[in-house]
């Protein structure tokens, strides 16, 4: 399916959908959004590219295996849930820092177990898709 | 003591990763620990002998009652230290016995993994965590048997121990349960045991008794479950010799002696274990005569011997239960001793076949010795300790006023003759004769392998030349403790010329009358059904045959079948739900209806019109189309009724399984329903399936308005979770944990996925 309208859209598209992707995923915490949406719109620029140029293309231009990136963000949101343990609260107990970022907001460990959230969405999604339109 | 066992588990890693990059060191470091182990156990005998009991407690699961806790009497201390002293004699000895072996590494690692579990089962407090090292032996036990993987023999041996003893495991473990119900004490075995009068009066002491003979019997290889001790020989001999003869067939016996004061009074305990030990006594020793295997001989006497314990626990008396614990100690030297001898013999011949063996003594004189000491010890001959075994086995019974005492007698002296005669028979067919081995070059077994079981041989005589001094100040407190009083043992060689003695000297004639007729008692053959592998094989064919039946009946290969049936399942289980809770009876429906607005209306009429429309067609391309109609009319619904997050997911989902079905539509093969009929077949579950859907959410809609917990996440999403996305707080922080799960499941089906269609072509 090497087809010229859907590379060239995909060039526009690409960092249109991961720059959304991104705005989903930071203000999920006060409004509609969240590592899970933001997981499945960023998979789509990326699951257009497989089918219209094969996944290995994909594994080559964007340097990573879906697997991989499944087992990071699974990590991620394990390990996240620590670091409360380290200040004497249960496990996964959220703590935030006092201090705001300016365009992200808040920091605290719910950000990064959401970021695993994500990571294990786009992995995942990639990697059926990735098998699917294998040759 | 906890870190005792932690201790050997630690060994357990090392030996697997560092013993054979440095031999030498890994044997020098591990058995000055083992020495260490041994001392420390050791360091306890003052305060033992003292008459006092040491209790350690750790807390582990507070609000379940499960603890490390440990407690240390007579009887624990004995035990761990015949492990702890016959774990670095066999470490010591199969350093050398292993060496040709590749994965020396992984036995010893094996080897050490059962030692920690074995001391956890003799010290444990705790009844569950006894029970978890109890199933720790049995695990540790497979993996021994089947070391020699690559024979199909072993394997099949390792499966049937593992499958018997964990199985006789399970059944221990609803048994202490049941003495739990019984006692109320936490689990705490120590308070348990004074509970005597609490569980006579209660009528779940017949179950509970079962329960635990039944783990006690499988373990110790007792009737009818004994038939994988003698397969479990496949084993490398120093595990024989450690765990099939010393340590770990002992733990049934240990668990029944450390149960009896809450047992005992109770008439059930005392036949079931006299009649069970009374069987297999007798069995064993009439199955031994006949074995030609040298290890089988070995194996079916320790049956013999296992089921003396447990009758004589089951006799119960004073005198009995001395008797008891002084053959433990009698029979560990002796079986230790011959299990290693055979592994030099095997070693070094490479056979262990009676009849194919001759001319040893000549031969192999230090192993020799110590076969025939051993079995001297075992045949009850004077000065060994087995003499005196046999002897206060022989005073108790005949001194006992139980009904059975009789009879009991009379097997135990049919089975010590038998012992006899086996002693005899190898002496001379084996020691003694004149065979195919004269002019073979067969030589002594190294030091290392001769050195540990002639400590046993010594260790045997010492004692039974000097009791009183040598052995009796630990082993009276053993048999004190687990008759709640004062030690009233007295041991002697000598006791003169007594009615014992006579019945001592006629086992020893009856036993030479045996061995003069061997031809003829060899010569009836059993039948088939009266072998325990029979019965075992075929309950094993049997459970294999019906799975296989019942899974070709459920797993048809159809996916519309599975998902029938699985919708099925679940609807019958929510019907029940429903119905036994009368979950109907709360809906109202005058609220439905009221109010509709048209956009409302539309999508309704959407999803029915798309869902009439699928019956029609016949293309899967359609189909997936149709679906996503559906799917995009209720992620609209979702947007009209102020569910935004939940709306984006459904679109977004809704996309990417659009974009996915496209590629595997190719894949897929034709449309397959071909008939109308099959067409219908799956309607009705349909229905119901949606009936019950659409009522369940219904039910929870009617309930939703007045629950608090709305308002509850709404307010604290806010203030302790700081995000006003109430859906997003709960998922990423007051529910993360189940978030976590979900994730790991969504990751666990990846590959799944990954797994199933790799293997269709063949590559990831």
């Amino acid at each position: 399916m090497r087809t010229l309208i859907l590379s060239t859209i995909l060039k526009a598209l690409t960092p249109l959908f991961i720059g959304f992707a991104i705005y989903m995923f930071f203000r999920g915490h006060d409004k509609p959004g969240g590592g899970f949406i933001a997981g499945l719109i960023a998979s789509i620029p990326l699951m257009i590219h497989s089918m219209a140029f094969g996944c290995q293309a994909t594994i080559k231009t964007y340097k990573m295996q879906p697997i991989l990136l499944a087992g990071i963000g699974l990590l991620l949101a394990f390990a996240s849930g620590f670091f409360s343990m380290v200040k004497g609260y249960p496990y996964l107990t959220a703590s935030w820092a006092e201090a705001k970022l300016p365009l992200i907001g808040k920091v605290g460990t719910p950000i990064f177990f959401d970021l695993g959230v994500f990571f294990v969405v786009v992995g995942v999604v990639l990697q059926i898709t990735f098998l699917l339109t294998e040759e | 003591m906890l870190y005792s066992i932690l201790g050997v588990f630690l060994f357990s890693l090392i030996s697997n990763l560092f013993y054979k990059k440095r031999e030498g060191l890994a044997i020098a470091i591990i058995s000055i620990s083992l020495l260490g182990l041994i001392l420390y156990f050791g360091s306890f005998i003052p305060d033992i002998i003292a008459g006092k009991t040491i209790y350690q407690h750790t807390p582990w699961i507070d609000t379940l009652n499960i603890h490390c806790s440990f407690y240390l009497d007579g009887l624990s201390l004995f035990f761990a230290l015949l492990i702890s002293i016959f774990g670095l004699l066999v470490f010591l000895y199969s350093s050398r016995y292993m060496k040709a072996y590749e994965q020396r590494n992984r036995f010893f690692s094996f080897l050490f993994l059962f030692m920690g579990s074995m001391l956890g089962v003799v010290l444990s407090a705790n009844a569950i965590s006894l029970f978890v090292f109890w199933e720790l032996t049995s695990f540790s036990s497979f993996l021994l048997i089947g070391f020699n993987h690559d024979k199909q023999e072993s394997r099949r041996a390792a499966r049937q121990a593992m499958l018997v003893t964990a199985g006789g495991g399970l059944a221990l473990m609803s048994g202490l349960v049941l003495l739990e119900l019984m006692t109320s004490t936490g689990f705490n075995l120590n308070e348990a045991i004074k509970m005597a009068a609490a569980v006579e009066s209660n009528d779940l002491k017949v179950a509970a008794i079962l329960l635990i003979g039944i783990g006690a019997f499988t373990k110790s290889a007792q009737f009818p479950f004994h038939f994988w001790l003698p397969n479990a020989m496949a084993a490398p001999t120093p595990v024989s010799a450690y765990l099939h003869s010393a340590t770990m067939v002992k733990t049934g016996v240990y668990l029944v002696l450390r149960l009896n004061p809450v047992f005992g009074q109770v008439e059930l305990w005392a036949n079931l274990l006299g009649i069970v030990g009374a069987i297999s006594m007798t069995w064993g020793a009439v199955k031994a005569f006949r074995q030609d295997d040298f290890k089988s001989v070995l194996a079916y006497t320790t049956i013999s011997a296992l089921g003396i314990f447990f009758m004589m626990t089951g006799v119960g008396s004073e005198s009995a239960i001395n008797a008891v614990m002084v053959y433990i100690f009698a029979h560990a030297l002796y079986k230790g001793a011959l299990f290693l001898a055979a592994g030099n013999i095997d070693h070094q011949t490479g056979t262990r076949s009676i009849s194919a063996l001759s001319d040893l003594f000549r031969k192999m004189p230090y192993t020799s010795i110590i076969v025939l000491c051993s079995f001297a010890s075992m045949a009850g001959i004077i000065p060994f300790i087995g003499f005196i075994g046999k002897e206060s086995l022989y005073d108790a019974l005949f001194h006992d006023t139980n009904d059975l005492a009789v009879l009991y007698l009379i097997l135990l002296f049919i089975s010590s003759a038998f012992f006899v005669a086996i002693t005899l028979d190898i002496t001379f067919e084996d020691i003694f004769k004149r065979g195919n081995f004269r002019h073979q070059a067969v030589k002594e077994a190294s030091w290392w392998m001769v050195v540990p079981p002639i400590l046993m041989v010594l260790v045997s005589l010492v004692s039974g030349i000097m009791p009183g001094t040598f052995i009796e100040p630990l082993i009276q407190w053993s048999a004190a403790n687990i008759l709640g009083a004062e030690p009233s043992m007295h041991l002697k060689l000598w006791h003169g010329f007594n009615t014992i003695l006579a019945l001592s000297l006629a086992t020893l004639a009856s036993g030479v009358g045996l061995f003069l007729l061997r031809k003829t008692i060899r010569k009836y053959d059993q039948p088939q059904w009266l072998y325990g592998d029979y019965w075992y094989d075929h309950l094993m064919s049997g459970i294999t045959s019906v799975s296989k039946r019942v899974t070709n009946f459920i797993q048809n290969g159809y996916l519309r079948n599975y998902i029938a049936l699985i919708l099925l399942v679940f609807c019958s289980l929510m019907a029940w739900v429903l119905i036994h809770y009368r979950a109907f009876s709360t809906i109202n429906f005058s609220q439905l209806g009221k109010d509709a607005e048209i956009y409302e209306l539309v999508i309704l009429a959407f999803i029915s019109i798309a869902v009439a429309f699928l019956f029609r067609t016949r293309s899967r391309l359609t189909v997936t189309a149709t679906f996503g109609i559906i799917g995009y009319s209720i992620a609209l619904a979702y947007t009209l009724f102020s569910a935004p997050d939940v709306a984006i997911t459904q679109f977004l989902a809704e996309t990417l399984t659009l974009m996915m079905m496209i590629l595997i539509l190719h894949k897929l093969p034709s449309y397959t329903l071909k008939k109308r009929i099959n067409h219908w077949k799956y309607l009705p579950i349909s229905i119901v399936f949606g009936l019950i859907m659409t009522g369940v959410s219904y039910i929870m809609l009617e309930q939703e308005s007045h629950s608090p917990l709305k308002q509850y996440f709404l307010e604290q999403s806010v203030k302790s979770g700081k995000g006003e996305n109430a859906v997003n707080v709960i998922l990423v922080d007051f529910r993360a944990l189940d978030t976590l799960g979900e994730i790991t499941v969504l990751a666990i089906t990846m590959i799944g996925i990954v797994g199933l269609l790799a293997f269709k072509t063949k590559k990831i």
